[in-house]
């Protein structure tokens, strides 16, 4: 079967992320969007708005000295939802690869809301804590 | 759009297993399967073959452990991979635990193949079971 428009739309923001071209992720972004990053290290928590997911990007990109990467493993998706199957990787502040699973809220064409889990959660919290 | 034949599947499988319907449960589960437990705990770790996975549900019982889908949230499906989100609650004879979890289902010919889960509440399950 073809694949859910839903999934191409997300998909489409891995692309553009992975370019660095954050104007375009920000286009696929409602401005009120809730933004849950797992476990215990600098990224966790909670942030609302788009801005503040930026500003979480930033930091991100700050950790872990540019060497983030991300490989989509699949897309799942229907009218509501998105599920990224992801494997991440970066060298700093310490070497870390691992599957995560994305999971967005999608209304209307935008992101509304994403949870981010890790498989090995207690695995990155060591590799992103300085 | 309608639920992608895989995710129908598998919302019937889980809405099986809530029942006890451990048939229809295991047409859904192919021979050779492989389930990835997450955790710390004694139910943790790889079961291989429908039979081990199946039995491990039963040993589980004949201990006084039970795990109930109290919500399911979604299920989105495509032709590879399942992704179910759901709550569910574990009870053991100590006490019970609940979390938000993540079902990752790859599906060949209709049937799940392998199988990882991702809990937000991994530490109490931990907890619970070890």
């Amino acid at each position: 079967m073809a694949e859910h428009p839903n999934a191409a739309l997300i998909r489409a923001g891995y692309e553009a992320f992975a370019a660095g071209d954050m104007g375009k992720v920000g286009e696929l972004f409602s401005p009120d969007i809730v933004w849950h990053a797992p476990g215990s290290n600098p990224l966790s928590g909670d942030r609302v708005g788009a801005e503040a997911v930026f500003a979480n990007f930033g930091k991100l990109f700050e950790l872990t000295a540019g060497t983030f990467g991300q490989e989509i493993h699949d897309v799942v998706a229907n009218d509501d939802h998105v599920v990224v199957l992801v494997t991440q990787w970066w060298e700093a502040p310490h070497p870390h690869r691992g599957g995560s699973v994305h999971v967005w809220h999608v209304k209307d064409g935008k992101a509304v809301e994403a949870w981010l889990t890790d498989l090995d959660q207690a695995a990155s919290d060591a590799a992103l804590t300085p | 759009m309608a639920d992608h034949p895989n995710a129908a599947t598998a919302r019937a499988a889980l809405e099986a297993f809530q029942s006890g319907d451990m048939e229809k449960v295991a047409a859904a589960i192919a021979d050779d399967a492989v389930w990835h437990v997450p955790g710390s705990h004694k139910w943790a770790g790889a079961y291989r073959g429908r039979d081990e996975i199946l039995g491990r549900f039963a040993k589980m019982a004949a201990e006084g452990v039970s795990q109930t889908q109290d919500d399911i949230h979604d299920v989105v499906g495509n032709d590879e991979h399942v992704v179910a989100l759901v709550r569910m609650t574990l009870t053991a004879p100590g006490g019970s635990a609940s979390t938000n979890s993540a079902f990752i289902y790859h599906v060949r010919d209709g049937k799940a193949v392998e199988f990882w889960a991702i809990n937000d509440n991994q530490a109490g399950i931990d907890a619970l079971l070890s």
